[in-house]
């Protein structure tokens, strides 16, 4: 029991330590960024969330079609997996404009 | 859960009985199947897509997430949705059309095993470690969460709740392998979401929809219209602003889970064929899609019922369950649970023997046998390891009691390494300047550097659960240490890397029969 303790306190201690030397230059580091990111209008949000989701779609849409038919029994065209994509991200990037 | 003892009806017996038995069918079903190594974690290459989609989802879902997602919902609003829809979507796409289709055609089954042969064994070895730790250990904390359901909702003891897990869900994983995991899967996908539906459907009638619902939270006063909202300021008093979900989860955080989670990745390469592969995973980001509505939207509920549960967020579920669902449901809700418990047990016990098996045992006994095991052998060791794992788990189960954060420990463990992980897949594949020793340091400096940023904590970012910043950060410091010593040390030769870059993968007829010739070789 004393050994764990002991462990614990230096455990503990050594934690403190990294705390109090590496913990303010790198906090004073980081907050200009976190008050760069806070003055965004909440515009920029919702619209850095639906252009990911509109980038990686058009990279899904410029897929060569023997890409993304490889393997599939048939070429039917709802085996094309870019149409698949296409559907999910228009359905997600809608979710995010209406509730972003 | 202890709001769930003594509520069951004797209907809710017979659902919960009938469940279990149908689960051990089917289970046990596939054993008749598995004839090598490769039928018990591959499933013999035959999934079919649909069944890939279900199972990646209903394994990502523990009945912690149906407890804790609700009570995260009822504490925090709709931003706790951002978990399973930008934390899925670009990502099983990234993984279906990049990772999946070099996994598949590179041969390689696990992450440390495509890390061993891109650097060094030394890296691949880091790798299988973490890993094998962080899902044995999550097998155990599966347990000791499905002993402690059992005895609050049958009044078993913890013991005996263990062992009877252990038995039935040993039963069709010993037996079936993977292919018994992934049907299983898909009934519990089924009865998951059949139950949560329930609870949703009667959960809204009650607050008079969703309208009735907003309304009531609003008037109550204590929270605003951000309640609401997924995207919230990146200041605001929250542990999830819009950066961290949009830059760091959907960026980093969530395609490192869908690449380089062995539970995730075993699936898909499971497939019959490649076009299964990419479709189950895009299908999975379907099934995402009704994980907030069905778990998220009943805790926003239970705070319009009910907005005093204060610091017992986690009790919103157990609340409506008691307050809403008839004699059945409840049983149906019960069954549900279970499920979401099992699917994760066998998920994570099935994948850790995969990975003891192929980057463990499997290099040990070529190295001093000298020869492959035949399929026989093969089934045999697999059987009793993925059997051994449960045992060990079982035995180490009952010890969850007296770490009251392990869970939690367990989930910063899993987010130590996914940064630096997918900071040395990016660079591995993609750039040919990446050296063996680039890799080691990348994953060993970039989990270093994680952990440290993880103990700052508060004193550097503004959050007390950083891990948001943290992994974003890690993401980029990995990479950069790979570059770095990359730079300074020798290449591997051309050689080596034939067959392991992405683009030679794809298109290089040649570098495909060089892999499969050092394959057979190894």
């Amino acid at each position: 029991m004393m050994v764990n303790n002991d462990t614990t306190g230096i455990l503990d201690r050594s934690i403190a330590w990294l705390r109090d030397s590496l913990g303010p230059p790198l906090h004073d580091l980081h907050r200009p960024l976190d008050l760069w990111l806070d003055s965004l209008p909440m515009w920029m949000a919702k619209t850095s969330a639906v252009g990911l989701f509109v980038i990686v779609g058009i990279w899904a849409v410029c897929l060569k079609r023997e890409f993304v038919f490889l393997g599939a029994p048939d070429n039917a065209r709802w085996r094309d997996l870019r149409i698949w994509a296409v559907f999910l991200l228009a359905v997600y990037a809608t979710v995010y404009i209406t509730l972003g | 859960m202890g709001d769930f003892a003594g509520q069951l009806a004797s209907i809710d017996y017979l659902i919960i009985g009938v469940y279990m038995a149908g689960v051990l069918l089917v289970g046990t079903f596939f054993g008749r199947y598995v004839h090598s190594s490769g039928d018990l974690f591959l499933a013999g290459r035959s999934l079919p897509f649909w069944a890939i989609g279900m199972s990646i989802v209903v394994s990502d879902i523990g009945a912690i997430d149906l407890i804790a997602g609700a009570g995260g919902a009822y504490e925090q609003g709709i931003a706790q949705a951002n978990f399973d829809w930008i934390g899925s979507v670009p990502a099983v796409l990234i993984a279906a059309f990049v990772f999946l289709p070099y996994y598949w055609r590179a041969g390689v089954y696990t992450v440390p095993e495509f890390l061993t042969r891109r650097y060094n064994a030394g890296t691949g070895w880091v790798q299988a470690v973490m890993l094998l730790f962080f899902m044995a250990a999550n097998v155990a904390v599966f347990l000791w969460m499905s002993a402690v359901f059992l005895n609050e909702v049958l009044g078993w003891s913890h013991l005996t709740a263990i062992w009877a897990t252990v038995i039935v869900v040993g039963i069709y994983t010993v037996t079936g392998g993977l292919a018994a995991v992934v049907m299983t899967d898909v009934m519990q996908l089924v009865v998951m979401f059949v139950g949560a539906a329930a609870l949703l459907i009667l959960s809204m009638w009650e607050v008079g929809g969703w309208s009735g619902m907003t309304q009531t939270i609003l008037e109550q006063g204590d929270k605003g219209p951000e309640f609401f909202h997924l995207l919230v300021p990146h200041l605001a008093d929250t542990e999830y602003p819009w950066t961290g979900m949009v830059f760091s989860l959907g960026l980093i955080m969530s395609t490192s889970y869908f690449v380089a989670n062995q539970a995730v990745m075993q699936r898909a390469l499971g497939a019959r064929t490649e076009w299964d592969a990419k479709a189950g995973m895009i299908f999975a980001g379907l099934f995402k899609l009704f994980i907030p509505v069905l778990v998220f939207v009943p805790g926003l509920a239970a705070r319009a019922i009910d907005p005093n549960l204060g610091d017992e967020a986690d009790k919103a579920v157990p609340m409506l369950v008691n307050k809403l669902l008839p004699a059945g449901l409840k049983g149906l809700m019960f069954a549900a649970f279970l499920a979401a418990l099992m699917s994760s047990v066998d998920s994570y016990l099935n994948s850790c023997a995969t990975v003891f098996m192929s980057d463990v045992y499997d290099r040990i006994h070529r190295r001093f046998a000298g020869k492959e095991l035949t399929d026989r052998q093969g089934v045999i060791l697999g059987r009793v390891l993925t059997a051994t794992i449960l045992i060990g788990a079982a035995l180490v189960a009952p010890q969850v009691r007296n770490f009251g954060t392990i869970y939690e420990a367990i989930q910063t463990l899993l987010s130590l390494f996914q940064g630096p992980t997918l900071a040395i897949l990016l660079l591995g594949i993609f750039w040919r300047g990446a050296t063996p020793w680039g890799g080691f340091a990348g994953l060993t400096l970039g989990v270093i550097t994680t952990i440290v940023l993880n103990l700052l904590g508060n004193s550097v970012f503004p959050s007390n659960t950083p891990f948001l910043f943290v992994s974003f950060w890690s993401f980029f410091l990995s990479l950069g240490f790979t570059v770095f010593v990359s730079l300074l040390t020798p290449r591997a030769p051309p050689e080596k890397l034939r067959g392991l870059v992405y683009s030679r993968v794809l298109s290089d007829s040649e570098a495909q029969q060089a892999l499969r010739e050092r394959v057979e070789s190894d």
